[in-house]
């Protein structure tokens, strides 16, 4: 192996790759037989070893490191402090967002679902307000007979009977304002009336503007048609009739 | 609990995560620690300049190692690994520390490496010695971040450049010559400084 090495020439660059390595001692076996080999062609590089050799006497590793070690004497005490504390603080908030965070989220749904009365049947179906429904419920039909309800499906019913039967079913539900719905009745008949003119007899007489339109066009257009197709017999026989016309008369 | 004989005997790297994650805890992040701080914190060192924020981040970077170290596969280095968290960490760091400067009238422009605490020798030799590894550390500190990160890692942690090359992410043939650019110009700072 050594008199392999002697004949190697790794060049300068990577001379000068391995000659910090050297310098320092820490180039293996084999790669410092190869340098000092050819150190004999590289003389300047030699000189050079030598020199940082002695330049870096007193540059010390363990001198670092063991003024590092002072440093860093208690840093094993410090992160299982921190550890500790991280751990304790993440335990709390694992319960934060075991416990509270499920529990306020499903208030919030509830509260969304009742304030828009989007409760779901189970929630309606047993309980007080499902209660306080049924009752009220039973209030605003109390002032209807069964014997009048049946009358408007019997056949005979007048008008006399219909009144009678809507004014009772209007008291009968104690959330109505009478009052209120007089004072309402006339403003929301002519509320009606506008929608129903404007939608319906606005509308209607549009529609029929517009066929009469449609009409006079497609009369206009069929004139003009059967003028086209009109065979030569029947023209000239057209031209002599007007011939004859009295326009004048 | 007492773990500090334990954190003595426990020096493999598979030892040492497997006493953390299924053993005594305590005792294997002790060791863990104990084994991989110098490293740590003097790269953290490097990159912050600051003694009291190489401290600060070398806690975050034991932490952090310590939450994932059960998903370590040895795949590289354990140097290697903590390498790239350091790195992150301190990354992070800065970016804090300057959010936080520009709210902050104190302006720290001056590095603190004259902090080493003392080493036992005389007063004499602690002056010159100290005073010369902080001028040391601080011309290092000037270097190409490459060549500081390079020497560094090749001459205090004495790494392989197989494992330097996986940390900065440079080829072995870069690595040396970046070594050689360090040692030449630290050379002439120490010739200059006779």
């Amino acid at each position: 192996m050594k008199e392999n090495n002697k004949n190697i020439d790794p060049g300068r660059e990577k001379m000068e790759q391995m000659l910090a390595d050297y310098a320092f001692d820490k180039l293996d076996y084999n790669g410092k037989q190869v340098f000092e080999n050819a150190l004999d062609k590289y003389s300047d590089l030699r000189k050079q070893a030598e020199e940082i050799r002695i330049l870096f006497k007193d540059v010390r590793p363990e001198n670092f490191q063991r003024r590092f070690s002072e440093k860093t004497r208690n840093l094993s005490v410090r992160v299982n402090e921190r550890m500790t504390k991280e751990n304790q603080s993440f335990y709390r908030f694992g319960k934060l967002t075991k416990y509270l965070i499920p529990a306020a989220g499903l208030a919030i749904v509830i509260f969304f679902f009742i304030i828009n009365g989007m409760l779901p049947d189970f929630f309606t179906k047993t309980g007080d307000i499902a209660d306080e429904l049924t009752i009220t419920e039973n209030e605003i039909f109390t002032g209807i007979t069964s014997s009048e309800a049946r009358s408007i499906f019997d056949g005979e019913v007048n008008e006399e009977n219909v009144i009678e039967l809507t004014e009772n079913t209007i008291k009968a539900d104690k959330y109505l304002n009478m009052d209120l719905l007089a004072e309402l009745t006339p403003k929301l008949l002519e509320t009606a009336y506008n929608e129903y003119f404007d939608e319906m007899i606005l509308d209607d007489i549009l529609n029929d503007i517009e066929s009469l339109e449609y009409v006079q066009l497609a009369t206009q257009y069929d004139y003009y048609e059967q003028l086209e197709n009109l065979e030569e017999e029947e023209f000239e026989y057209i031209l002599k009739e007007l011939e004859n016309a009295d326009f004048n008369s | 609990m007492y773990t500090g004989v334990l954190t003595l005997v426990i020096e493999k790297d598979q030892d040492i995560i497997r006493e953390y994650v299924e053993g005594n805890r305590e005792a294997g992040a002790n060791a863990f620690v104990r084994k991989y701080r110098n490293f740590v914190f003097s790269a953290a060192l490097r990159y912050l300049r600051y003694f009291d924020d190489a401290d600060d981040a070398s806690q975050e970077v034991f932490i952090k190692a310590l939450k994932n170290v059960h998903k370590f596969r040895g795949e590289s280095s354990m140097e290697t690994w903590l390498y790239r968290i350091t790195m992150n960490v301190c990354s992070n760091y800065t970016r804090r520390k300057k959010a936080r400067n520009m709210f902050s009238s104190t302006n720290n422009i001056e590095r603190d490496y004259g902090d080493f605490p003392d080493s036992g020798l005389t007063p004499e030799q602690r002056f010159e010695n100290k005073e010369f590894e902080d001028s040391f550390m601080e011309i290092l500190s000037k270097l190409p971040e490459k060549q500081r990160e390079t020497f560094a890692l090749r001459y205090f942690d004495d790494l392989s450049y197989e494992d330097i090359s996986k940390m900065l992410g440079t080829s072995v043939g870069g690595l040396k010559a970046n070594y050689f650019q360090a040692v030449k110009k630290l050379a002439e700072f120490l010739k200059n400084s006779e």
